[in-house]
């Protein structure tokens, strides 16, 4: 089946007084109808970016972008912008981070529902409109819907925002959606009800997701493949059980290691990746996570390595050491060893060389 | 309230250091273009010294002649009818011929009203029997002064009536009514019974019959005080009109001046205050009776707006006739370029009164010493140069009868005030004869000068400064608007000023005494609103200004006049700085006739060509 | 909100009340004019300035003069009598206020057209040569004095003193109700004059205000949606960017009516501003007080307005 939506070697930039940011530097993926890819990484990584360019609304802030984002088949990043915006909203939607800032704060809810389905629907009337408005709040779980509708969005909590934000960006029934960050905001308890919405209404309407964030735990829920963005590109990209089970990336790894679990003795401090992300204008030379990298090797300051099929794995990675090291070390390293005790056992080195 | 955005303006460093420059290079704009622009209030008009009369060359005083090139002399081959246009930039005080003061208010009161005798364009010192028959008949001890009326002149309508003595005799209670007030009635009324009327009959004014009137003075004044029947005060006043307004405090007679009754050749019309008046014929007014020709049909008064606009467009137009002076740049501009439409005649003086009551200037040799060292030219050049006047050496000015007399321009040949930059060699002499042998003042006293904080006030007192200096004076500058020079310092005499510089005077009528008395006569000071600014008060120059007051000829009564002059100067009370000129603006066709004892158009006298 | 008005209004009339108070008191403390000198003329009598003063009522003591200056306004609406030009106050300042109100009223109407379209622009093509010239020149609007503005326009553009002729010289103001065409053609140059550096002033804000509102989440919302770019500015943009500027119009618009002096001078026309500055020239405390009340008034209840008229425009902020 061909995917609903293929991305090919996008590369976003932007020009800045201080220099070129790289902000997406060659990322490809895929995502078939009906399924849910999570887009992972630290701020910083590109993965905003990437869902923004598929939608288009990263043109004419000075971004030069190059690459395709196949749509159907048809390519989103040379499409004209009024095709472009037929399908924006419309089989393309995209939820943000911060449901109180994304809801204009001068118009009424329903107005807003309403006119994110009349823009695709331009024949509708308004009390057409304000039953599909009242629909979509009913089907997000917002109770008494219809008079919410003439409700401003500070009158909402942050959850009913967020379903609100969903409603709106489904209410044409899009075949694709790309959620920002959509739980960051909001509350642990709020995060799973919303994930959970998403979750059934993907099921209902047949929907695709794209899920970013930095929060491997919603990944883990949700995600039918998993591609994790370091710097701009996709370090390491597979199917959602392989990642969590054997992952190959010393950042994958890393990621993992920072989430604090229930099984973790409390004592036991968690393990957050040293270093900070790098400059998107002035990267690091060879691997961009040499810098961070506790099994970084002299050649792996040259060498920029490629994102390739792992042998025997069903996902793909961009890593010097071998397939072999990386299991090894990861074998420890999920035993409870630190990343020096597996380094040192492993690579026999005492210190990152 | 609950939060609310707010905008930002976010400025860089660089956005500031562009509005710096351009905020720099305006500013200087600002000043190239309107320096001199402001109101030249030193013209009279708007503040509180009111203007008065000048006389042109026709005085036969040796006065300077008409510096601009306008016409302004009544001819026989002028126009009758149509419309004059009229504009200034400042607007009426009052229209009430009891209260009103000033230049602008006199140029319509006069044209609407008939007070016993008028100066006018073919007369400008020796009054005309106005709405008398002919001259004063004052009794030889110089207290009793009769007055024959004209017979059978109305009132305007809707009054009509005939105008008679007791009208004339209201015109005077009211000038004493302190709801009124009249500003000069105590100062040349001196009629029996006045100071405690306040508004009710004054016992020294008979009216024997319908056509005469008597008045009985506290002193020999008669002389001065026929010279003095000019002024608009006595101008007739219908009581049954103006009683029931003059009961109010102040008085509303001249709050709608078109309910007022008119003696003069026009009448009021229309009178929107400070904007416009528009007078009219009056058709009771018989023009046999009146030596004014009054030509025009109709007369439109716009006041308002800024005095370099209105000048301009008065330089532009054909038929505007500006009441108020040019400011110094469109002066400048009319000498070069329009003088046909420009008129510059003497009015007043000015000068800098030294306090002889108050060290240091108690001395007279030190004050001799000053002048002597005065620049006086130099105050000339802070008013505007010759356009405005001439460097004064006395102080009767060339439009006032006595000026020849004074020995003209030259004056009387005082060593102190031979040089018109000064003479440093004579200021050392007197200040030798002061009791200062080094030349130099060496007292304890510091000099405090008090001016107007508008030009040319603040350059008139650095010049004062300046010559103090000289002499080793220290000094001290204040700078106040003028109102507050007047009221409450150089006008208060317990604020014991030193120097004030800003001192003028416009005489109220072309004769030595409204030039002298006031100013320089001891009987003259008052603690409030003083305008002997000198407080001079030398008994014998006193004795000499009473006498020369009585004397009713007029060749001997100059004469004497002169004397006084010369005493006064010899004191030196001041330092004279320019017997000054005001200039006027016309349009290019209308024909303007002046009134030079009041420097301003005679509307009765004007026409459109 | 009700509740909220009235208070607002009663406070409206304390601040009132303060400003008449401190008018009063300046006038008496600072060194100016005496009326009753004034009035008085040359070197008078001192019993001639006393019985003047007695009769302007100057004698009494301040708080009794001002007392009694209250009770006049309160219980007749008399706001005294002008010493300088014999006419009631609020006779002057009625007939004036149309005057006034037409020029400020004008002028708003034409600062914002041509603030509206500029700062759009500007803002939209943020940095180009459109954006760089017209705030280039806003600044040079802004940084010019009125005065010297007004004083050019005449000598460029009217018809009696100017070079070109286009436009009716100074003093040809008329009321609307004598000749609405001619009182139309008399403002239209005062109007320019006065709106420059106010439309330069809101262009300069609009743009600002809108260029940070294009960067608000909620702009990114309605792209997502696919809303096409101009109603993405006109209907979501603007209707923040504009809610801040409504309230520093309404106050511009207050103190306007309050009098627009150095416009008025050149120009030559009979409003408030113009009465006041003659007024403090003459020390015409009756006059003074009466515009500075005025003024006050209409600033206190522009201000009033905004607050009640912001309520209405954000819907997050509500008043108890």
């Amino acid at each position: 089946m061909t995917p609903l939506l293929e991305v090919d070697q996008l590369k976003v930039e932007f020009s800045t007084k201080d220099g070129i940011v790289h902000a997406v530097d060659g990322v490809s993926l895929h995502i078939e109808q009906g399924k849910t890819l999570g887009l992972v990484g630290e701020s910083g990584s590109g993965k905003s970016v990437t869902g923004l360019t598929v939608m288009g609304l990263t043109r004419g802030r000075g971004a030069d972008i190059v690459g395709e984002a196949r749509f159907d088949g048809r390519d989103l990043v040379s499409m004209g912008s009024d095709e472009l915006r037929t399908l924006r909203g419309n089989d393309v939607a995209m939820i943000f981070q911060d449901p109180l800032s994304s809801l204009h704060p001068y118009y009424k809810i329903g107005r807003q529902l309403a006119e994110a389905y009349r823009t695709h629907h331009p024949k509708a009337s308004r009390a057409e409109a304000r039953d599909r408005s009242a629909e979509m709040l009913d089907l997000v779980g917002i109770s008494d819907a219809r008079a919410r509708l003439d409700a401003y969005p500070h009158e909402f909590s942050g959850g009913m925002r967020q379903r609100t934000m969903i409603a709106m960006a489904l209410i044409n029934e899009p075949r694709l959606l790309i959620a920002d960050e959509p739980t960051t905001a909001l509350d642990v308890t709020v995060q799973a009800q919303i994930l959970e919405l998403i979750s059934r209404l993907q099921d209902e309407l047949g929907m695709a997701v794209i899920m970013i964030t930095h929060d491997l735990g919603v990944v883990a829920e949700l995600a039918d493949d998993v591609a994790v963005m370091y710097a701009g590109r996709i370090v390491e990209y597979g199917p959602t059980e392989t990642i969590f089970a054997a992952p190959q990336h010393p950042y994958t790894w890393g990621l993992l290691g920072s989430i604090p679990r229930l099984t973790t003795p409390r004592d036991e401090p968690l393990l957050p990746i040293p270093g900070r992300p790098p400059s998107l204008i002035n990267r690091p030379s060879g691997c961009h996570f040499h810098p961070r990298c506790p099994y970084v090797q002299p050649s792996h300051r040259e060498i920029d390595p490629m994102l390739e099929p792992i042998p025997g794995e069903p996902g793909k990675v961009a890593c010097l050491l071998t397939v072999e090291e990386r299991r090894a070390l990861w074998a420890r390293l999920r035993d409870g060893a630190t990343p020096d005790e597996a380094r040192a056992a492993v690579l026999g080195q005492v210190a990152p060389a | 309230m609950t939060e609310r955005s707010q905008p930002k303006e976010k400025k860089s460093g660089m956005r500031r250091f562009q509005l710096a420059v351009i905020m720099l290079a305006l500013c200087g704009l600002v000043v190239g273009l309107t320096a001199c622009g402001s109101k030249d209030d030193g013209g009279g008009g708007g503040s509180s010294t009111p203007a008065k009369s000048t006389s042109s060359a026709a005085g036969g005083s040796g006065a300077i002649s008409n510096g601009g090139g306008a016409d302004v002399a009544p001819s026989k081959d002028q126009k009758r009818g149509g419309t004059l246009n009229v504009i200034s930039a400042e607007g009426w005080e009052h229209l009430d011929p009891g209260q009103s003061y000033f230049q602008i208010d006199y140029v319509v009161v006069y044209a609407t009203h008939r007070p016993l005798y008028s100066f006018t364009p073919t007369s400008p010192t020796k009054p005309v029997p106005d709405l008398a028959e002919g001259a004063p008949d004052i009794s030889p001890d110089g207290k009793t002064v009769t007055v024959k009326l004209k017979q059978g002149l109305k009132w305007s309508p809707p009054l009509n009536r005939t105008i008679t003595s007791d009208d004339v005799k209201y015109a005077f209670e009211r000038d004493f009514n302190p709801n009124v007030p009249n500003g000069y009635a105590t100062s040349y009324f001196p009629i029996v019974g006045s100071d405690k009327s306040k508004g009710g009959p004054i016992s020294g004014i008979e009216t024997p019959d319908d056509n005469t009137i008597v008045f009985h003075l506290t002193s020999d004044f008669g002389g001065t005080f026929a010279q003095a029947l000019t002024l608009p005060g006595t101008a007739p006043v219908p009581r049954e009109i103006a009683e029931k307004f003059d009961k109010k405090s102040p008085s509303k007679y001249d709050s709608d001046p078109t309910s007022q009754a008119f003696s003069g050749p026009y009448m009021i019309d229309s009178y929107s205050a400070g904007r416009q008046v528009t007078l009219v014929r009056n058709p009771n007014w018989d023009a046999k009776t009146d030596v004014r020709p009054a030509y025009a049909d109709k007369i439109v008064w716009k006041a308002g707006g800024e005095p370099n606009v209105v000048a301009r467009q008065v330089l532009n137009s054909p038929d505007l006739l500006m009441a108020d002076g040019p400011p110094a740049p469109v002066l400048k501009t009319a000498y070069e370029t329009k003088k046909d439409q420009l008129s510059i005649s003497p009015l007043g003086s000015y000068y800098a009164a030294l306090n002889t009551t108050v060290p240091p200037f108690d001395n007279v040799d030190l004050r001799r010493a000053v002048v002597a060292a005065a620049d006086r030219e130099a105050y000339l050049l802070a008013r505007g140069g010759k356009l405005v006047g001439q460097v004064a050496t006395h102080f009767i000015g060339p439009e006032i009868p006595g000026f020849k007399e004074s020995g003209g321009a030259e004056g009387f040949g005082f060593d102190f005030l031979k040089n018109p930059r000064g003479d440093m060699a004579v200021a050392t002499k007197y200040m030798k004869a002061a009791g200062y042998p080094s030349g130099k003042y060496t007292g304890n006293e510091n000099v405090l000068i008090v001016g107007s904080n508008s030009d040319p006030g603040p350059k008139e007192m650095q010049i004062v400064q300046a010559g103090l200096e000289k002499l080793g004076f220290k000094t001290t500058i204040k700078a106040v608007p003028q109102q507050t020079m007047y009221s409450k310092f150089c006008g208060y005499v317990k604020a014991k000023v030193n120097v004030c510089p800003t001192a003028g005077w416009l005489e109220d009528f072309p004769d030595p005494y409204a030039m002298l008395y006031v100013p320089f006569s001891g009987k003259a000071i008052v603690p409030v609103n003083n305008s002997n600014w000198a407080e001079l008060n030398d008994p014998a120059i006193n004795d000499a200004m009473d006498k020369a007051a009585q004397i009713t000829e007029q060749g001997p009564r100059i004469k004497a006049w002169a004397a006084v002059n010369k005493m006064i100067v010899a004191a030196a009370p001041a330092i004279p700085e320019i017997w000054s000129s005001n200039a006027l603006v016309k349009g290019s066709q209308v024909k303007g006739v002046l009134d030079t004892w009041n420097d301003d158009w005679n509307l009765s006298f004007s026409s459109v060509g | 909100m009700g509740r909220y008005i009235i208070r607002r209004l009663l406070w409206v009339v304390f601040l009132l009340l303060v400003v008449s108070a401190v008018t009063f008191v300046i006038f008496y403390t600072l060194p100016s004019g005496d009326p009753a000198a004034l009035r008085a003329g040359k070197s008078p009598d001192p019993s001639v300035i006393a019985d003047i003063r007695h009769s302007l009522g100057l004698d009494r003591p301040v708080y009794v003069q001002y007392w009694l200056y209250l009770k006049q306004i309160v219980l007749h609406f008399d706001f005294g009598f002008s010493y300088q030009n014999s006419q009631p106050v609020r006779q002057q300042i009625f007939e004036r206020l149309p005057a006034t109100a037409s020029l400020a009223i004008g002028a708003v109407v034409v600062w914002m057209l041509v603030a509206l379209p500029i700062g759009v622009v500007s803002a939209v093509r943020s940095r180009s040569i459109v954006d760089r010239l017209s705030m280039g020149g806003a600044l040079i609007a802004i940084s010019a004095p009125v005065y010297w503005l007004a004083l050019v326009a005449l000598y460029l553009f009217s018809s009696d003193i100017g070079v070109i002729h286009i436009f009716k010289g100074a003093g040809s103001y008329v009321p609307f109700s004598d000749s609405p065409s001619q009182w139309f053609s008399s403002l239209l140059l005062p109007w320019l004059v006065l709106a420059a550096s106010f439309a330069a002033f809101y262009a300069r804000l609009l743009r600002s205000n809108l260029l940070e509102t294009l960067s608000e989440d909620y702009i990114r919302t309605a792209r997502a949606k696919g809303l096409s770019e101009r109603t993405v500015i006109w209907r979501h943009a603007m209707r923040s960017a504009v809610t801040p500027i409504v309230t520093i119009l309404g106050l511009d618009i207050g103190i306007l009516l309050g009098g627009t002096i150095l416009t008025e001078t050149v120009f030559n026309i009979p409003g408030i501003g113009r009465l006041g500055y003659e007024a403090i020239i003459n020390s015409d405390l009756s006059v003074i007080q009466g515009t500075v009340l005025f003024g006050a008034f209409f600033i206190v209840v522009a201000n009033l307005l905004v607050d009640i008229a912001y309520a209405f425009l954000d819907p997050r902020v509500t008043y108890s």
